[in-house]
């Protein structure tokens, strides 16, 4: 199964619920993807969930990975789409 | 790194003398009166362990390679600088209050710029024995209260001037294994909830005053400390058993008079002794990063906006033209403070022991915004919650079975909307504008970090004025 990490911002002044979008992103992949601590190196992927566009969250330690990137809440959607068609699920 | 309820437990074994209305506190960490600032501090701890905020809350240490706690970090880059901005509103927002663990921070930042300067213009080895006691403080993940006000007597006369000499703390005496220190420091932040003190001079010194150019750090029980803790206005709130009346139900902020009586300080300790030439460098420094510090207001500012926003919805009052302009006022105001905080540190630069420095300018610019526009939002914040935020009954008589009901009915505002509910938000504004909370919010806005006419003095002197006039001049065609 997908072995995907999460990354969030430090949410100073976030614009959506970031943590809510995560829960929507793990319930609309449950049973398609396994969510991993971000350390975890067998994880092929990486959601970065930022609080605004600054988009100011370090992802240097996830740079071997696929990375995909969420501003806000429509992106928890678009990102459910991305990881199916991607992974033909 | 510590979680929360470790913080908590290390604070249980230290042996603080702290008297709070006359008596000694024989349980610092369990009073009700003090409780209410662990828990702010605590939540520096526990953020620091949710990956939602860690980002912020964390850093990478340069002189260990390991996972830190941001509060113990020394800023090795200007995103360094922005992340503590935007970490000091995030907790603001969180807390409601002063979170207390920034002034530390900002001490040792200062510090590593200090004891560098001075080594390299006299030889000592004051650089080396901070970083040694910087990386104790990253591995134990301490809270360090930064030590800088003294007492100071009359205004208008110098440390060595003073009718009593302790007006500014000093040494006392020297020894072969270090010093003596007597005096006070005023209005500490979280000083009973540090595990250490840090102590730094308060003013720039001359020759005479240099048995008080001193800076140190100490164990915050070690011998010869007393503490004495600061009222705040309806502090006594948090004795009553509900919770209604205190507007902020869990965190607070708190002060205090320490009191150094003959305490002795190892030299491994001593970060300056008598380089009276580098007291006013210090002070600038630690200023200049508290003045940046004060993003926490706008994260505060951010919890009263959204407070009125709710005062206005549940009275019916949010419609109007003029509560819209005066919210999107309130806004425009705590953004305008947050910019500041983010430019000073954007346009910081890298000192010679290799730390980020906030741009000193901007970051007093910013502070002189935060001696004017807390108070402002606050006044919109009063003038949309109405008067009811002053004149309100007491939780007991919104409980009490003989009157109770006239409560609820009298201070009903939207017909869907529990009395209660009111109550508690306009207790909110209330704790923040006028309560405990407004210490932190308001007069800490006017005089922490130094009173207005400090950054006024530090924008004068840091302004280039002379290619301002040049430009005028060759603008206009004046050749002298
Ligand atoms: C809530 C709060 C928290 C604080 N936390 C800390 C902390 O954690 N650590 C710390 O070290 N300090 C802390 N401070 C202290 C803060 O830095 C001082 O309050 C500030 O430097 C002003 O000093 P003061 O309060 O003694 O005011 P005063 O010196 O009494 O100033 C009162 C007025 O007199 C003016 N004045 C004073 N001296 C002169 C002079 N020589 N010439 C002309 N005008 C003068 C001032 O500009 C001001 O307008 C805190 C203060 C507050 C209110
Ligand atoms: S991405 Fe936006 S909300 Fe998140 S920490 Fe950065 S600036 Fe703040």
């Amino acid at each position: 199964m997908l072995k995907i990490g999460i990354k969030f911002c430090g949410g100073c002044n976030p614009a959506f619920d970031r943590v809510a979008a995560v829960e929507k992103i793990k319930k609309g992949l449950e049973g398609k993807a396994e969510f991993v601590p971000l350390n975890d190196e067998t994880s092929e992927m990486v959601i970065a969930v930022m609080g605004c566009g600054n988009a100011c969250a370090e992802l240097g330690e996830t740079r071997e990975k696929q990375i995909i990137i969420i501003s806000d809440i429509d992106g928890a959607d678009a990102a459910i789409e991305e990881i199916k068609r991607k992974q033909k699920v | 790194m510590k979680t929360g309820k470790e913080y908590e437990e290390s604070l249980r074994k230290l042996n603080l003398n702290v008297y709070l209305f006359g008596k000694k506190v024989a349980n610092v960490v369990d009073d009700p009166i003090i409780r209410p600032s662990m828990n702010a501090v605590k939540m520096t701890y526990e953020m620091a362990a949710m990956p939602e905020y860690e980002d912020l809350m964390t850093a990478t240490s340069h002189i260990t390679g390991k996972k830190i706690n941001r509060f113990t970090h020394i800023h090795q880059s200007t995103t360094d600088l922005v992340k503590k901005t935007k970490m000091e509103r995030l907790l603001g927002a969180q807390t409601g209050c002063c979170f207390q663990r920034c002034v530390g921070m900002d001490a040792m930042n200062a510090l590593s710029i200090t004891t560098f300067n001075i080594d390299k213009k006299y030889g000592t080895e004051y650089n080396k024995r901070f970083l040694k006691y910087l990386e104790f403080v990253q591995a134990e993940d301490l809270v360090c209260d930064g030590a800088m006000t003294d007492p100071k007597g009359d205004r208008a006369l110098a440390p060595s001037q003073q009718k009593d000499p302790d007006m500014f703390l000093h040494v006392v005496e020297e020894r072969a294994d270090g010093i003596v220190v007597t005096g006070a420091k005023a209005h500490q932040t979280g000083a009973v909830n540090s595990h250490e003190i840090i102590v730094m001079p308060t003013i720039s010194m001359r020759e005479e005053d240099k048995d008080y150019a001193i800076s140190f750090a100490l164990p915050s029980d070690a011998k010869g400390i007393t503490y004495i803790y600061g009222r705040q206005s309806c502090d006594t709130r948090k004795l009553e058993k509900g919770l209604l009346d205190r507007g902020n139900q869990i965190f607070g902020g708190h002060e205090a008079l320490v009191v150094f009586e003959k305490v002795f300080v190892p030299w491994e300790r001593v970060f300056m002794y008598k380089e009276y030439d580098f007291a006013g460098e210090l002070v600038e420094n630690f200023a200049s990063y508290h003045r940046q510090s004060y993003a926490c207001k706008v994260g505060v500012g951010d919890v009263l906006i959204g407070a009125t926003q709710v005062a206005a919805d549940y009275n019916g009052a949010n419609k109007a033209s003029h509560v819209k302009d005066k919210i999107i006022e309130m806004n425009h105001l705590n953004e305008t403070l947050f910019c500041g905080s983010l430019a000073c540190a954007e346009e910081g630069s890298k000192q010679p022991s290799g730390t980020y420095l906030v741009n000193v300018l901007l970051a007093n610019v910013c502070k002189q915004n935060v001696t004017r526009f807390p108070y402002e939002i606050a006044r919109l914040a009063q003038d949309i919650a109405g008067g009811l935020m002053v004149t309100m009954p007491s939780e007991d008589d919104l409980n009490s079975p003989e009157i109770g009901h006239y409560v609820k009915k009298y201070f009903q505002g939207r017909a869907d909307v529990s009395t209660e509910n009111r109550m508690k938000i306009l207790r909110l504004i209330e704790n923040i504008t006028l309560g405990t909370a407004a210490v932190g919010y308001l007069t800490e806005s006017m005089h922490g970090a130094g009173s207005p006419q400090a950054q006024r003095i530090m924008i004068a002197r840091q302004v280039n004025m002379a290619e301002k006039m040049k430009t005028a001049k060759k603008l206009c065609g004046i050749k002298e």
